[in-house]
């Protein structure tokens, strides 16, 4: 656990967190052509006890409310510009909390939390960008297309991510009754 | 209320027990919610090769772990972001934004059902050859059309 902890403590902290926290105007517009970005990350979880380690020391969720109200606006079918008008003000509220959390914090801790809202800003981003009205396009273009980053996904993942999906040991002795 | 047929001998999870029909055709019916999985529903580790599969597996291990389902949060986010950034084709970006809406209220049956279409797609895509026109087109139609 120690030299895990240490691994993560020397990883480079993620340097546009503040910028992706504090200035949800600037959610891209969809990008789909890349997920280069993804690749950086896997490779900063490429230890599932990195993952493990950062719910321990951060905050579990720390931007559970923004999530939520964001697939909860989706639902109830507002348009884009009253979604992003709601993260604005969520994940300004999200960042005072961080903030104050960030004194209780070793030095670890942060590195830990960083990463943890690193992933978080990631999702909810590709989530906006998902759900833009017309980011869909002709059919057969988008199964060529789809097919096309599929298979670079593929790629990008086969080294690293097997070792997110460590099973604890409850779903593991499930999964075994069933071989 | 949900209803749960069984055919002779089939097995089900439901809170992390493992329970197993008997001889005859039976239906279960639920008066409340639970982590229900049936067996065919199940996907072992070593068949979650693929992204989609592999959000698959992590949802389901949510369901699984109930308890500790947070501990897969970053893995199923980070699974989720990438495919929500590769897939282009506007059903299945809804059906990946449902299985999110599922997994954030804690309903993991749901969000496994929502995947559904989507190890479909990517299936689909899979075992394109590459290049190939109609192919795609006819993948692309059963999905969207």
């Amino acid at each position: 656990m120690h030299s895990v902890l240490a691994t993560i403590g020397a990883m480079e902290v993620p340097q546009d967190i503040e910028k992706d926290a504090s200035s949800p105007s600037e959610i891209e517009t969809p990008t789909h052509g890349s997920p280069s970005g993804i690749g950086a990350m896997y490779e900063q979880l490429v230890s599932p006890s990195a993952v493990i380690s950062a719910n321990a020391v951060a905050p579990a969720d720390p931007l559970r409310k923004v999530r939520g109200r964001l697939l909860r606006a989706r639902r109830a079918g507002a348009d884009s510009a009253t979604i992003r008008a709601e993260i604005d003000r969520l994940i300004s509220q999200v960042d005072s909390t961080v903030n104050a959390d960030d004194i209780n914090l070793s030095a670890t801790g942060i590195v830990s939390l960083r990463c943890r809202l690193k992933i978080q800003c990631e999702f909810i981003k590709a989530l906006c960008a998902a759900l833009e009205p017309g980011t869909g396009s002709v059919v057969n273009v988008t199964a060529e297309e789809d097919a096309a980053r599929l298979g670079t996904l593929q790629r990008q993942q086969a080294s690293s991510v097997q070792s997110l999906l460590r099973t604890n040991q409850t779903p593991q002795s499930i999964l075994a009754v069933f071989r | 209320m949900l209803a749960v047929k069984l055919k002779p001998g089939e097995r089900l999870v439901v809170n992390g027990a493992v329970l197993q029909n008997g001889n005859t055709r039976n239906v279960l019916y639920f008066a409340n919610r639970a982590a229900i999985l049936r067996e065919r529903d199940i996907m072992q580790e070593e068949k979650a090769v693929t992204p989609a599969s592999r959000v698959y597996f992590v949802v389901q291990l949510m369901l699984l772990d109930r308890d500790e389902a947070d501990d897969y949060r970053p893995a199923f986010e980070l699974l989720m972001t990438g495919l929500l950034r590769t897939f282009k084709a506007q059903p299945i970006l809804k059906a990946l934004a449902d299985c999110a809406y599922w997994v954030d209220t804690s309903d993991y049956y749901k969000a496994l059902a929502s995947l559904r279409p989507v190890l479909d797609y990517e299936a689909d895509l899979l075992s394109l050859p590459a290049g190939s026109n109609s192919i795609s087109r006819e993948a692309a139609a059963r999905v969207i059309g």
